[in-house]
């Protein structure tokens, strides 16, 4: 049963991201790789070639992520009493596997040896290059605030963990009704306040994993976006426009994608809590004066402000689960424009074959 | 998004040239403060980034950018890099001379190789007169 759960929120994860991206709901403001692609056929060797390693490092990016998810269902399977551990973290383990790849699969700047011959003049532009000059607006400043908010967060999980039966920190202690106390005609005269537990909840168990994960997704991330910058630009200043559009591109990959894995990092671990915080605030009381023995229950009581916050708990993790797919579709489509989707070229193919 | 920032100023580094790498950087860099392209408090490239887009070391460029500073052109702060000097622009006649005579070679469909080489015939021919 639960592996038909898992495939099909996979499946309606999917459909989700192609729905949005085919009707268009995502805005298209994205530069074209192809559109910047030089004029000049003595520039268009090195252009193509960072081309091609373009799409080669996004799709090797994409194609271990998809894999990432398979593998993590399948560990998830084959460890089942982990508590689903593999699964609450895999968004930010997937993150860091991509990254790598991108990290270790720089973006050429100079023409092959074979293709250069004999070195010649080299250019350079007098404007320093920054993080912000490449890539959104929110580039930096919305994976640090997510990154900062969710490490709060889990962080205060973490402390409001409890051991559970087996000395995982995965369930959290809180005070209810537990007993009542009845007298010799089994009429309930008191009910008693004790403590009690419940989980799975995002304690130490699940959360120092994925901190771990997240520093080093954050890590690596903020490593790209510099290297991003750093990267030596190209020796010919006809190639100035292409080359700061790849570093457009790679920024809006980089942060787009994030951004994305962050959101839907926090979904698990915020879905987890909101049930926790909702079991946490009903209450089984009985009446004082009722009788006990006509095997009837004490009356369901919740109070307001904990199912609020497990509401508000549970409002956010759609919110960010909505946000995560977004951006996700926004990293799916940035990927695809390297390949012409949305360039000029491209539309007038499709105009020409409608 | 911020444009490419290649108006501002862009310096070549030619293998041919009998003239170091150095010294190539800061004549240029010195030219385009002098002409104004490269306005008072402008913050230049760190030298790392110069070195990197030139494929020179980081010692070549530190060197350039240590004779502009030794020459009064530039500054160079701890935490806020290497800027531009107050009144390093020169408004010479020549100046504008120079500017005129680039736009009319530019309006005769003249590249700056050739620009260059007349200007150097010229200079070549009044030392020999």
């Amino acid at each position: 049963m639960s592996n038909l759960i898992l495939i099909v929120a996979l499946l309606g994860f999917a459909v989700v991201l192609l729905v949005l991206l085919r009707i268009g709901l995502l805005p298209h403001r994205r530069i074209s790789v192809i559109d910047a692609m030089p004029v000049k056929e003595a520039d268009r060797a090195l252009a193509e070639r960072i081309l091609r390693a373009l799409r080669a490092r996004n799709l090797s990016a994409l194609i271990l992520g998809v894999i990432g998810v398979v593998a993590a269902v399948l560990i998830h399977q084959a460890f089942i009493t982990s508590g689903g551990l593999v699964l609450v973290a895999a968004p930010a383990g997937i993150w860091v596997l991509v990254v790598l790849v991108l990290l270790c699969w720089p973006i050429p700047f100079e023409a092959s040896e074979r293709q250069l011959g004999e070195k010649g003049p080299a250019s350079a532009s007098l404007v320093p290059r920054t993080t912000r000059m490449f890539g959104p607006a929110w580039g930096l400043v919305v994976p640090i605030v997510l990154f900062s908010v969710a490490l709060v967060g889990i962080l205060g999980a973490g402390v409001l963990s409890s051991v559970d039966d087996r000395g995982r920190y995965r369930q959290i202690d809180y005070q209810t009704v537990t007993s009542s106390v009845v007298d010799g005609n089994m009429i309930v005269t008191d009910n008693l306040v004790g403590q009690a537990s419940a989980g799975p909840f995002p304690g130490w168990y699940y959360t120092v994993p994925v901190v771990v994960l997240l520093v080093a997704g954050l890590g690596l991330t903020l490593f790209a976006l510099f290297g991003n910058a750093r990267r030596p630009s190209l020796r010919n200043p006809g190639l100035a426009e292409f080359d700061h559009v790849v570093r457009t591109h790679n920024g809006y990959v980089l942060s787009s994608g994030f951004s994305a894995f962050l959101c839907l990092q926090m979904v698990p671990l915020l879905s987890m809590a909101a049930t926790v915080v909702y079991t946490m605030a009903s209450n089984h009381i009985y009446t004082v004066g009722q009788k006990m023995d006509d095997g009837s229950t004490g009356g369901v009581v919740y109070d307001p402000w904990q199912v609020a916050f497990a509401w508000s708990l549970g409002g956010l993790a759609v919110l960010l689960l909505i946000v995560g797919i977004l951006l996700l579709g926004y990293l799916v489509a940035w990927v695809a424009v390297a390949y012409g989707a949305g360039s000029k070229k491209w539309q007038r193919r499709v105009g020409a074959s409608a | 998004m911020a444009a490419s920032g290649w108006g501002v100023g862009v310096i070549v580094i030619d293998p041919a040239n009998q003239n170091g790498p150095s010294e190539q950087i800061r004549a240029q860099i010195a030219a385009l403060i002098y002409s104004g392209a490269l306005a008072e408090d402008t913050k230049l490239p760190t030298v790392r980034q110069l070195a990197g887009d030139l494929r020179v070391a980081t010692g070549t460029v530190a060197r350039a950018y240590k004779e502009l500073e030794a020459a009064g052109m530039v500054r160079t702060g701890r935490a806020n890099g290497t800027k531009v000097n107050a009144g390093q622009t020169l408004e010479s006649p020549l100046l504008a001379e120079v500017r005129d005579l680039t736009l009319d070679a530019q309006r005769a469909g003249l590249g700056l190789e050739e620009l260059q080489k007349m200007v150097e015939a010229a200079w070549n021919s009044s030392i020999s007169q």
